[in-house]
This record gives structure tokens, C-alpha cells and sequence, in this order.
């Protein structure tokens, strides 16, 4: 790119006339707004990072105290698994009893176990009930016990141990979707942080 | 004779700040920019509210797009090329008004250039006198330094449309300013059009 405006075979006007032309525009003051427009700048572009910043600030921290509150939920249960007596079985789902074969036994020991966890997180669920549960959240923890609820109707009608094991699961699953939205809400209310700004989290039962 | 009044040269700290999202980095830019992004967008299209336009969405498109310049060439040299596809942009939305070429001279006058002497309000006056897109490609050409082809390229013109623009505008101010000159000269001349 040329700076210097002589070239080109113009036939008008003379080198001497375009370079002195040059100077002279050149010469004229820089000009800008009447008023600054910076403000309005800013503001545009806060508006448009404000979504970014806040779901890299918060879902992190979330994601990291849900991952938490689940390792202690599991520390809790194998520390509290401990052989019980037959009595502490969920009241609503059916029981069956006592296999014959190995591998209806490897069945029901699963599904022990599975209990087991299935009351250490009710247990903890109902100490932590509502801590600080914006709208959001407490619409995910609405559909997740009504989740947990369509389970335990199943849970009631499944007549063999093999289709109980994997509702089971799916009853742990959605315990521990649960523990973690309450764990959330527990820990952002500890550090002062509305739960309103947050998706509902995790994010991962949904759909 | 100077370069491009966007010759400014931004610290490779400041750039860096600002892709990483640094708002305060973002205003020092604005602050070292505005002038020439809005003083080329004025001479340009002549309209202060639309020169405010063009300012405001080269700014706001090379805040967003920042992490696109990889400083293989001066930013001031990205700034100014987002900054004229926006003046491009409004003015090929102007395409109707071009002006009256019929009003611009064929032959150029060979005297003294009067813009030597003229004050730069009468420079200002006459240059906004002249058609946009005249306009345009003058300051295109003398101001920011870019060549015939480049121009020609940028207007979607022929590099004869380009030469003539600026061979016919130029000649276009010279009357301009020698006729205000002769009228500042002349007291009872400008009595008699009172």
C-alpha cells in the first residue's frame, strides 16, 4: 500500500498538487462524538458476556461440590454398611424371599446392598430437605421424587429379583441426582450465592 | 508526510489483555481508536449519526473478535479494515446517492493548488461538498494511503473509476476553495450575495 499519492499516470491533477492535497487532509483535525460512546460499548458487551461468565463461575464450583457430596454420600455408606437385620428393608417395595440357587443369592446380596445405600441417602436427603432450593431446583427435585416414586411402583410390582435389581439402580441413580441438587444448594447458600442464578443441576436426569 | 492517522501502535500487553476479555483493556482501545474510526467514517459519509453507527459496531465487532487477530499484521491495520466494511457497508446502502457527476469538472485546473492556503474549515466545507463516493475514494486514496486497485476492489469499481474520482474531486475542490477564497477576499462580493 503506498503512502504516497504521485503515481498512476493521472492526468490531473500534477504530483506536486496531490501530494500538497494529501498534506492539507491530513492536516484536518481528528474528529469524534459529542459523547463518548463507551458506556454504551461497555454495556453491550457485558450484556453479551454476562451468560458465559456466570455458568464458568458457578457451574464449576457446583459440578465440583456435587462430584464432593457424592464421594462423602459413598465414604458415609460403606462405613455404615454394615450387616443389618432383614428388618430395615424399604416398606414399599416387595420383598422376595430367600434365594436357592447361587446366582439368585448374588442377586439378592446386590439388592441388600443396594437398600442399604437406597436408606443412607434418604437419611442424608432428609437432613438436608430444602436448604436453599431456588424455583428451579425445587421443580428438579419435584420430578426426580416423582421419578423415584414411579420406581417404587415398579419396585412393588416386579415379582423376581431380577427385575428389581436393575430398578434398584435406577432408584440409586435418581437418589443420588438428588443428593447432589441438594448438596448444591447447600453449599452455594453457604457462600452466599443465590440459587436462582444457576441452572438446575446436575443437569444430567432431565430428558 | 504522515502515514494513516490509524498508525497507532497498541502494546502487545494491551491486545493480549483484551482477549482475554480484559474490559479495561477494551476501553484503553476504544480510547486510542475512536478518533481515527469515527474521523474516517465521517469524512467518508459525511453523517455524523451514521459516523457514530460505524464507530460503535467496528468496536463492538473487533471486541468480539479479537481472538481472531493473530498479530501477523499491525492491529491498527485489522481496526481500520473492520472500520471501512462498516463505511463500506452504509455506504453501499447510500448507492443511490452518489451525487451529480455532471457537476464535477473534466479538465483540472493547473494553477496554484488553493488548498495550500485555505483554512481547514474551508477544506472541511468543500470536501463535504463533493458527492459520497467521491469523497470516499478521495480519502481513501490521500488519507489512509490505499492505491487505485485497492480502492477499485473495495467499491466493487474499475481502477479507471477510481483515478477519475480522485482526478475529478480534486479538481472539484480546487474550484470550490478558489471561489471561497475569492469570496474571502472580496468583501463586497459577499455583500452583494447577503
Amino acid at each position: 500500500m503506498s503512502y504516497l499519492p504521485h503515481e498512476h499516470g493521472m492526468t490531473t491533477p500534477d504530483s506536486s498538487a496531490a501530494k500538497s492535497l494529501a498534506s492539507a487532509l491530513r492536516g484536518l483535525a481528528q474528529v469524534q462524538p459529542e459523547t463518548s460512546l463507551w458506556p454504551t460499548l461497555e454495556a453491550s458487551l457485558l450484556q453479551r458476556q454476562k451468560p458465559t461468565r456466570k455458568r464458568w463461575s458457578y457451574a464449576l464450583p457446583a459440578a465440583l461440590a456435587a462430584s464432593i457430596a457424592l464421594f462423602a454420600l459413598s465414604f458415609f455408606w460403606r462405613a455404615a454398611n454394615v450387616p443389618q437385620d432383614a428388618s430395615a428393608t424399604h416398606g414399599d417395595v416387595a420383598l422376595n424371599p430367600a434365594p436357592s440357587d447361587p446366582k439368585a443369592a448374588d442377586v439378592m446380596t446386590q439388592i441388600d446392598a443396594l437398600r442399604q445405600q437406597s436408606q443412607v441417602l434418604e437419611g442424608w436427603l432428609s437432613a438436608a430437605r430444602n436448604s436453599n432450593s431456588s424455583a428451579r431446583d425445587l421443580l428438579a427435585s419435584s420430578e426426580i421424587e416423582d421419578m423415584i416414586g414411579l420406581v417404587d411402583v415398579q419396585l412393588a410390582a416386579s415379582a423376581v429379583q431380577t427385575d428389581a435389581l436393575p430398578l434398584w439402580r435406577q432408584r440409586i441413580a435418581l437418589l443420588q441426582d438428588l443428593a447432589a441438587l441438594r448438596y448444591t444448594g447447600a453449599s452455594l447458600a453457604a457462600n452466599g450465592v443465590s440459587g436462582e442464578t444457576l441452572p438446575a443441576s446436575p443437569t444430567t436426569w432431565i430428558n | 508526510m504522515t502515514g494513516s492517522p490509524f498508525q497507532i501502535d497498541a502494546p502487545n500487553s494491551l491486545l493480549q489483555r483484551a482477549g482475554e476479555g480484559d474490559m479495561r483493556a477494551f476501553e484503553q482501545l476504544y480510547r486510542l481508536f475512536e478518533r481515527p474510526a469515527y474521523t474516517l467514517a465521517l469524512r467518508m459519509l459525511g453523517d455524523p449519526e451514521q459516523a457514530r453507527e460505524v464507530l460503535h459496531d467496528t468496536m463492538l465487532k473487533a471486541f468480539q473478535r479479537i481472538g481472531q487477530f493473530r498479530g501477523e499484521a499491525p492491529f491498527w491495520g485489522w481496526l481500520r479494515q473492520i472500520a471501512l466494511n462498516e463505511t463500506l457497508m452504509r455506504l453501499r446502502q447510500r448507492r443511490n446517492d452518489v451525487g451529480n457527476d455532471n457537476e464535477l469538472p473534466d479538465v483540472a485546473d493547473e494553477g496554484a493548488a488553493p488548498w495550500v492556503l485555505a483554512d481547514a474549515g474551508a477544506l472541511e466545507w468543500s470536501l463535504g461538498e463533493l458527492p459520497v463516493q467521491t469523497r470516499s475514494v478521495i480519502w481513501l486514496y490521500h488519507v489512509e494511503g490505499y492505491t487505485h486497485p485497492e480502492i477499485a476492489d473495495l467499491l466493487g469499481k474499475t481502477v479507471s473509476f477510481s483515478k477519475s474520482q480522485v482526478a475529478r474531486g480534486t479538481a472539484k475542490l480546487r474550484n470550490l476553495l478558489t471561489t471561497e477564497t475569492e469570496q474571502d477576499r472580496c468583501p463586497t462580493y459577499r455583500t452583494s450575495m447577503a
